[in-house]
């Protein structure tokens, strides 16, 4: 467990400086987006007032007010939040391939490092768990902010509150890093961390057998995808929605500890520097 | 004692290591030598279960490789295997965090004897100091083995001379130490024993007294081995 | 412990947050408004049995949905996990009933409340074979569960018709010792549509006889050309046998190819209502009073032999009725009290009819105005009852502009 923990603050470091321009370029993106929101809201009722003579109450009527919810669709919000999960995607290959690529082959001193090498396993995928949600918890601080922002720089009648409870109601991205209910955040999180987990073993299978590795894994997802999909070819309505969620959650538990397992057996027999 | 018995390993169809087999005694320095491709780095990597075998078994002191077994052998390898980002300072907090078998009054020690900075980056080094850092991050373990893949190759001569002085200095009597090295001059005159392999197999293992007491180097026995 | 400051801020801030934010709505949620039925005027015996299907919304999102009755207010999130994943709560409540007694009977079947019946010996559900291949004819599969057994039987009756693309079932009840399945349908080389009401022998597993909706019969032109559709104008009950059923007819010109090679849109070119009698087991056209020619049919009642059109202007409501299609219409009308006050533009309103009681109820509650219940008795035309839906949230202006929009009324 210590070393566990050691493995984890030792990753959590290691990406450090890029998780914390990563953060910052999310905050920029996002405070650009409601300021430009705004500008752009107010330059199309400004444009109303002067060629259509309309009156306020008119705008509001016609454009409807800004709110966080206008704020939530523009491409820069959108851009950030997408910015932030292709990131991470990306970090999910890096976290493995770094330590054997380039002319420091760190693999060889975490193999040789006295512990059970499915820590270093664990240690990864806390590590990935760790920064999708701090990202999640700075979506969550910085919302308040923006929507600060917005009441400060627009016109109190152009103004509507709209709280992030609801946005991420209906909201395509935010109703996905932040689904509606806890139940739905942890079924959602459940199976983001499994889809981590298959990739990491499709990781081990390609770094312990290279070539044959990559049709391994790919024969692998594909066994993990009969297995998800077969069940919705049971004829219709067959299952009860309390049926469908109990074999789901055991097939979840099922692929995600072989998958361990395997990950297991290819670090302690198969994996090569 | 290190016991490599039978073992055979092969990428794809080609057979890297064919039904390899021998022993490496604690307080002795046991060397593999051969001409480049042999297979020597590969041993030493399936020692450490860092290559899986095909078959075979590998034994320290008479038990398989283990977490543990990680406290009590250490690998140099021939490539740099520390963090570029580290400094030298952090890279040895870093054993120290993992290893218990980590001896930091050596470390500072070794840290001195190589003129080496603690806190300077791993990837601002030259080669050859690159190379002292590896040898420092295993020495700095106490441990029963030592295993040690080409820690002379293309370092400078000077450097050299330190590194041949480290293990003259360093290396305590008890401790078994495998080495794969082509310029063996360096360190011939430690030397125990010689495993000699060719093309994934051992051709000839003897002992380097006996040579001496013939009059012979052990490059002079290789080049008789190889040539005929 | 100085190095692990990354990794415990990261994992601390990750952790408050989040918690925060789930457990700050499950506070909400517990603190979220309760309606309930305040009552105006008049005994609120009369809303016994009321329950009104709403949902919060904003900007036509619907935030959650709740169902308000003289007791007070349920959301679907006060449902069990598993029955609100399950969509129960919009289901009628005989299939809700059915969920919890005989979940085994339900297994394979849809939720669609048109295709079940119920009365006090059994329910009954039809729907179309889904296995079968056959072009020839139409297969039916009926499950009936006999309530004092317990007992589920299965049946399999094939319909006169074939080649079906789109079979679509509006009404099952039992008429007599016969089954009766009222259903559209198309084949697939012809977008119209037909409309039957079979009558199916479950003993002999065989369809008796249906009837047609034959609209050239009725006297109502189709051209060539033409496409005609049927929506059904009645509400069906799981437990409540029709002894009337009204369709709404449109007839559409198909659409053409222009020069381009793209096809037109299809052009409504008219409207008719049918009604169709179980008793006198025929079809026969409704025409609307001549007051409703150009608004159509909507808030029609049906209630046994008798259809009702309620009419609602200022605080005045104009009931037409009549008791046969041919039979003509018949109005009366009845003056709201004033603390009724719908607004039309922004609201409207829905009507339902049960056991001779008509109850109206205006459909929008936000800042501008409420939702009104009002319950009129049939028998002497008098308005029994008044209410309002009130919550129990206080208006501030830190808080989001939501508002109540009604969606169905159901009377138990």
């Amino acid at each position: 467990m210590k070393n566990y923990i050691k493995l984890v603050r030792f990753e959590v470091d290691r990406f450090s400086k890029i998780y914390g321009a990563l953060i910052g370029l999310t905050i920029l993106l996002q405070i650009a987006a409601v300021v430009s929101a705004e500008m752009g809201y107010m330059k199309e009722a400004n444009s109303l007032m002067l060629e259509q003579r309309y009156t306020s109450v008119q705008v509001i009527e016609h454009l409807g007010k800004i709110s966080m919810h206008t704020v939530s669709y523009t491409t820069l919000f959108v851009f950030s939040i997408g910015i932030a999960v292709v990131s991470l995607l990306i970090y999910c290959l890096f976290i493995w391939y770094r330590d054997w690529f380039g002319k420091n082959m760190f693999i060889y001193r975490l193999l040789m490092l006295p512990l059970n090498r499915i820590q270093l396993f664990f240690a990864k995928l806390t590590t990935i768990l760790l920064f999708v949600f701090g990202l999640v918890a700075v979506q969550l601080l910085l919302f308040p902010l923006e929507e600060f922002l917005l009441r400060k720089i627009t016109s109190a009648p152009y103004f509507e509150l709209v709280s992030l409870e609801t946005l991420s109601q209906s909201h395509p991205f935010l109703s996905l890093i932040l689904p509606h209910s806890f139940s739905g955040f942890l079924i959602a999180y459940g199976i983001g961390t499994l889809a981590v987990i298959v990739l990491f073993t499709v990781i081990l299978f390609e770094r312990s057998y290279r070539w044959k590795g990559i049709f391994i894994g790919a024969a692998y997802v594909l066994i993990i995808a009969a297995i998800l999909i077969g069940p919705l070819y049971a004829p219709l309505n067959f299952l009860f929605y309390q049926e469908i969620f109990w074999l789901y959650l055991f097939l979840s538990f099922l692929i995600g500890g072989v998958s361990i397992w395997l990950s297991y057996w290819l670090l302690q027999h198969k994996v090569t520097v | 004692m290190i016991e490599v018995k039978n073992v055979v390993k092969k990428y794809g169809r080609k057979s890297v290591l064919k039904d390899v087999s021998f022993t490496a005694q604690k307080g002795e320095v046991t060397c593999l030598i051969g001409i480049n491709g042999t297979g020597k780095t590969t041993i030493l990597n399936a020692i450490m279960n860092l290559v899986p075998i095909n078959s075979g078994e590998i034994l320290i002191d008479n038990q398989k490789l283990s977490k543990e077994s990680y406290e009590t052998v250490a690998f140099i390898p021939d490539t740099i295997i520390t963090m570029p980002s580290m400094t030298i300072g952090q890279a040895m907090t870093f054993m120290r965090d993992f290893y218990d078998s980590w001896n930091q009054e050596r470390a500072d020690e070794l840290l001195g004897f190589f003129r080496l900075k603690a806190e300077d980056k791993i990837s601002s080094l030259s080669k050859g100091n690159t190379a002292k850092v590896n040898i420092l991050l295993g020495l700095a373990l106490d441990v029963d083995y030592l295993l040690m893949d080409e820690p002379f190759s293309g370092i400078d001569v000077f450097s050299r001379e330190e590194i041949a002085n480290a293990f003259t200095d360093y290396l305590v009597e008890d401790k078994g130490v495998i080495i794969t090295t082509h310029e063996i001059g360096d360190v011939e005159h430690l030397i125990d024993h010689v495993v000699l392999i060719d093309e994934g197999t051992i051709v000839k293992s003897f002992a380097a007294e006996e040579a001496r007491e013939e009059g012979k180097s052990i490059v002079d026995i290789m080049r008789e081995v190889l040539v005929r | 412990m100085k190095r692990y400051w990354k990794v415990g801020l990261l994992s601390l801030i990750a952790f408050l947050t989040i918690g925060w934010f789930y457990v700050e709505k499950a506070v909400a949620r517990m603190k979220a408004p309760e309606y309930n039925i305040e009552t105006l005027s008049g005994d609120d015996k009369a809303i016994e049995g009321l329950d009104l299907k709403a949902g919060i919304v904003r900007n036509d999102e619907v935030l959650s949905n709740v169902g308000i009755s003289k007791e007070g207010s349920l959301f679907d999130h006060d449902l069990p996990y598993f029955e609100q994943r399950e969509g129960l709560f919009n289901v009628d409540s005989s299939l809700q009933k059915l969920y919890k007694e005989h979940k085994s009977f339900l297994r394979g079947k849809t939720f669609s409340p048109n295709q079940y019946f119920e009365n006090d010996n059994m329910y009954v559900y039809v729907d179309k074979n889904r296995q079968e291949k056959n072009k020839e004819s139409t297969q039916l599969d009926i499950s009936v569960l006999e309530k004092a057994s317990g007992k589920e039987l299965e049946y399999k009756v094939s319909l006169p018709l074939k080649d079906t693309s789109f079979f679509w079932i509006a009404n099952v009840q039992v008429v007599g010792k016969q089954l009766a399945v009222s259903a559209s349908s198309s084949t697939s080389n012809s977008k119209t549509e037909e409309w039957n009401i079979f009558y199916l022998d479950l003993t002999k597993q065989e369809t008796d006889s249906n009837d047609k909706a034959a609209l050239k019969d009725l006297g109502i032109d189709v051209p060539a050309q033409a496409a005609v559709y049927f929506s059904p104008v009645t509400n069906f009950e799981i437990k409540q046998s029709n002894d009337l059923e009204v369709l709404e007819v449109h007839i559409t010109q198909q659409g053409e190819e222009n020069e381009e090679g793209s096809v037109t849109e299809e052009e409504l070119t008219q409207t008719h209502y049918i009604v169709y009698d179980y008793g006198a087991k025929a079809f026969s056209v409704l025409s609307l009073p001549k007051e409703l020619k150009e608004r159509g049919a909507e808030h029609l009642s049906v209630a046994e032999k008798s259809l009702y059109l309620p009419m609602l202007t200022g605080q005045q409501l104009t009931l037409y009725h009549t008791v046969s299609a041919s039979s003509g219409w018949t109005s009366k009308t009845i003056q709201l009290p004033k603390e009724v006050t719908i607004d039309m533009k922004k609201a409207g309103y829905d009507t339902t009819i049960k056991e001779d009681k008509l109850y109206l109820i205006s459909t929008v509650e936000d800042q501008d105005t409420d939702i009104f219940v009002a319950v009129i008795d049939l028998h002497t035309d008098k308005v029994i009852y008044t209410g309002k839906v009130n919550t129990t949230s206080e208006k501030t202006s830190k808080q989001e502009e939501t508002a109540l929009h009604l969606y169905d009324i159901n009377v138990e």
